[in-house]
């Protein structure tokens, strides 16, 4: 453990450095994040300037939940990105073999091996959101209310990382399965809203099949007056579940790789 | 001898290739039924490869040279059969394992793209836990004999390809590991650089003791590094013996080059007919025949020549490597 | 002409082996739609009207500016990407000019997605959200006419875009720019009678609103009477500016090329 931590931040170390090389990118990097983010919070404005509350759930509410998801996400972003490169920078060009080859779990690796600086525009972005809506959410933030929250931003981060994973695992099988992992992240913007807009199938989905409703809603209602959902101190549970599901599922993909070779 | 370092009874490997129909037709049949087609990659490989063994691994494109190194790497699990390293099997303890081998698989990089070469090396250095001491040590040495000191500073995609390969084989000795596999080092490379590169394999090899298998395409590398050649041909061993007895067997064999007189005909003497063979005539005006020494001298076979030729020059040649090797292929295939 | 249409077509045939990324992209695409309705749903809850425009009138709104919103050209990119990687010299020497033959590339995208991607998402839409008809027949005949402007138009503004490649070497930071301000002025989240009045008055003077909204306005009848006419002249003002400007600045880039050797 204590040497695969020094490794990460010895990787790190080098990213930072790369980093300062391309300076330019990187500072554009965020700025692409904030405008993306900046278009998702300009519309949900612009439409509240016309409604007092979306199916009795106001403004900064709403604020509150896109706050969660936009960390959830970042956490997902910056450190797990590389998932998404598994079937063409990996399989396709037989780098999995080089990584195959080293004293060290073959997910660490891969994962290390990219971090994506212009998340951190997104973690600074849901930062804001989050701490703009509580202002007048009038949230009792107590120690124990901190702690949750934290919890819940890990745990959504946690299931991005597990959801991706899982889809990003096919490409075992078919070479490269990121129009699926991309059809499936698409659900995650659901996310952003409360369930109880949906139908039920839609919400079934979500808290069931591919529980992205625990990356931003659920946790969210633990914090509002009332509205609590009964689900909401389950977002640990599920997300813990999601990660061993899906890294089982890839030690299996791995086996099966070995065995194949494709 | 002691226990072998490698032991490979019976390896086999078997692929199955999709098959697939041309055309829309055979797109939509795919969707629902699928036909595999087994080919056999590896059919049955024994091998026993001792400490300090540097092993030529040569064979045609597809003969299972690849396959066969990815099964001793731990990296692809066999159908069939059995790899022992070092007294553990490379796929079920592949960590323990690849502590102790480094690799170079041909074009694909071991370093990191983005980050200069020094910097590669210390992560290389704690993933594999190199020692502070060691490190400097292996560091300095290497740094001397691949002359990479203007190289440490660059990022890895900045190299040229002799650069890189260079910086490659560092990373994959790096580590002091018992057994190196070298797949292609040398392909595409300028001469000198792979002289550099043979001759730092020979010399760490020896000085370590590390077990060097290389596959190649260049001959020389072979003739070069190593003292053991096997020949792959279809999945199974061909030729299995030191480069030493490779040379003695053929070692009575030679050509004879002639070049006659321009817009002359070559004629060959009746009594020659079955001790030599003629490989090439006529072409530029030169004729070369191959002969064993045990069956007709030089001497003689020069004299029968000269007297019922006109010529103008001729020489007698002490076969390469490269063709006794090819002698091996055309009596395998 | 023909080689133009040569051209053309033979991109539609690249585009169809993109089969995986079609349907992933279908599912993304319809997975926002439902988002979309789900949500104007919610928000016409209590309400029968917001600035005018009932629930069913909205998401025919929505749901025609999210697949007009898909046309946004990629014509740019791909020069960007020739000038980047010295491709253009190469294309000099060829007998058409570069950029007719990027345009007739684009439309044969569009034109395929038009019809393998738009049109089954829009009849779906229409049973499956009872989307509205055009306010008229000649609102309807008008909208065609306007939509080929706005797609004219999002190619003509990525080319120009894509031609300051010869200046800047990265166009990254523009797209980024083009993209966030094509989002929040277009129309394409929201129609534009629902941003506040100055910024109504702003978006008057820039060509995003013709991108989206002019369309999908005229169909919907927030532009009517007079409004049709003049709201077409001004798109196809903008087509022509944004075509000439590219030409020209194309022109100064290629003397500069054949020039100083690029």
């Amino acid at each position: 453990m204590r040497r695969y931590a020094r490794l990460y931040l010895l990787y790190i170390k080098s990213h930072f450095k790369v980093m300062m090389e391309y300076r330019l990118d990187f500072l554009l990097g965020i700025l692409s994040v904030f405008f993306q983010q900046f278009a998702a919070l300009f519309f949900l404005t612009v439409v509240f300037s016309h409604i007092e509350t979306l199916k009795g759930w106001d403004y900064y509410e709403i604020l509150f939940i896109y706050g969660i998801a936009f960390l959830g996400r970042a956490i997902h972003h910056i450190f797990f990105d590389n998932l998404w490169t598994l079937g063409w920078r990996y399989i396709r060009t037989g780098n999995l073999d080089r990584v195959l080859l080293r004293p060290v779990n073959p997910l660490f690796q891969i994962v290390a091996e990219r971090l994506q600086q212009d998340g951190f525009g997104q973690l600074l972005i849901g930062g804001a959101v989050l701490y703009t809506a509580s202002l007048k959410l009038a949230i009792d933030w107590g120690v124990t209310e901190v702690i949750w929250l934290v919890v819940f931003v890990l745990s959504s981060g946690a299931l991005y990382i597990a959801i991706n994973l899982f889809f990003a695992t096919l490409s075992f099988w078919m070479t490269d399965s990121l129009p699926i992992v991309s059809a499936v992240f698409s659900l995650s913007d659901f996310a952003r809203y409360p369930m109880a807009i949906y139908s039920k199938v839609i919400t079934f989905i979500l808290t069931f099949i591919i529980p992205y409703g625990f990356t931003a809603f659920y946790p969210a209602t633990f914090f509002f007056e009332g509205k609590q959902s009964a689900f909401a101190l389950a977002t640990p549970l599920v997300a813990g579940v999601s990660l061993v599901i899906a890294y089982r599922f890839w030690t299996f993909g791995l086996q099966r790789f070995a065995s194949t070779g494709t | 001898m002691g226990r072998p370092i490698l032991e490979v009874r019976n390896l086999v490997k078997n692929y199955q290739i999709l098959e697939r129909e041309p055309g829309l037709k055979g797109a939509v049949k795919a969707l629902f039924k699928r036909t595999y087609r087994q080919k056999e990659a590896v059919r049955g490989i024994n091998l026993d490869i001792q400490a300090g063994e540097r092993v030529g691994y040569i064979g045609f494109n597809g003969a299972g040279k690849s396959t066969t190194i990815k099964m001793l790497a731990g990296v692809l699990k066999p159908d069939g059969g059995s790899v022992t390293v070092d007294g553990r099997d490379p796929h079920r303890e592949r960590i323990e394992n690849a502590k102790r081998i480094g690799a170079v698989f041909g074009q694909r990089t071991q370093l990191f793209w983005d980050i200069p070469v020094q910097e590669s090396f210390s992560l290389l250095k704690e993933i594999y836990q190199i020692e502070d001491a060691e490190y400097a040590e292996t560091l300095q040495l290497f740094t001397r004999e691949l002359e990479l000191q203007p190289l440490l500073d660059i990022p890895v995609r900045q190299l040229s390809l002799g650069q890189k390969m260079r910086c490659e084989l560092a990373a994959s000795f790096l580590h002091r590991p018992r057994i190196v596999y070298l797949d292609e080092p040398t392909i595409g490379l300028d001469i000198d650089i792979k002289e550099t590169i043979r001759a730092f394999i020979r010399e760490i090899s020896e000085e370590w003791g590390t077990t060097v298998i290389l596959t190649t395409h260049d001959l020389q590398d072979i003739e070069s590094v190593c003292d053991r050649v096997i020949v792959l041909d279809d999945g199974r061993i061909i030729y299995d013996d030191q480069i030493r007895t490779l040379k003695e067997t053929f070692s009575n064999e030679r050509t004879l080059e002639v070049t006659l007189e321009p817009h002359r005909l070559f004629v060959l003497p009746e009594t020659l007919k079955n001790r030599v063979q003629l490989l090439e005539s006529g072409a530029d005006d030169m004729t070369i025949l191959a002969f064993d020494q045990r069956q007709i001298t030089s001497g003689q076979l020069i004299r029968e020549i000269v007297s019922h030729n006109t010529i103008q020059d001729v020489s007698v040649v002490v076969p390469k490597m490269e063709s006794l090797i090819r002698k091996i292929y055309r009596k395998g295939a | 002409m023909r080689k133009y249409i040569a051209l053309a077509s033979s991109q539609m045939k690249l585009e169809m082996a993109y089969a995986a990324w079609y349907w992933a992209s279908m599912f993304s695409v319809t997975m926002r739609l439902f988002i979309l309705y789900f949500f104007w749903s919610a928000v016409y809850e209590n309400k029968a009207e917001v600035s005018g425009i009932g629930l069913s009138t909205m998401l025919t709104y929505v749901v025609l500016a999210t697949m007009i919103d898909q046309f946004r050209g990629g014509a740019g990119r791909e020069l960007a990407q020739l000038i980047k990687q010295g491709g253009v010299a190469i294309e000099l020497l060829r007998p058409y000019h570069l950029l007719d033959k990027l345009f007739a590339q684009d439309i044969g995208t569009k034109t395929s997605v038009f019809f393998r991607a738009t049109m089954p998402l829009v009849i779906m839409s229409y049973f499956v959200f009872e989307l509205d008809g055009p306010v008229s027949r000649s609102a309807g005949v008008a909208f065609i006419i306007s939509l080929i402007f706005a797609v004219l138009l999002a190619t003509a503004i990525d080319l120009l875009i894509g031609t300051l490649a010869f200046w800047t070497v990265n166009i990254w930071g523009l797209a980024v720019l083009q993209e966030a301000l094509i989002t929040i002025l277009s129309g394409a989240i929201v129609p534009i009678v629902l941003f506040p009045e100055w910024f109504q008055e702003a978006s008057r003077y820039m060509p995003f609103a013709s991108l989206v909204y002019v369309p999908v306005g005229i169909y919907t009848g927030q532009i009517g009477g007079n409004g049709i006419m003049s709201s077409i002249m001004i798109q196809s003002g903008w087509v022509v500016l944004f075509f000439l400007a590219t030409r020209w600045i194309y022109s100064i880039a290629v003397r500069k090329v054949t020039v100083f050797g690029g």
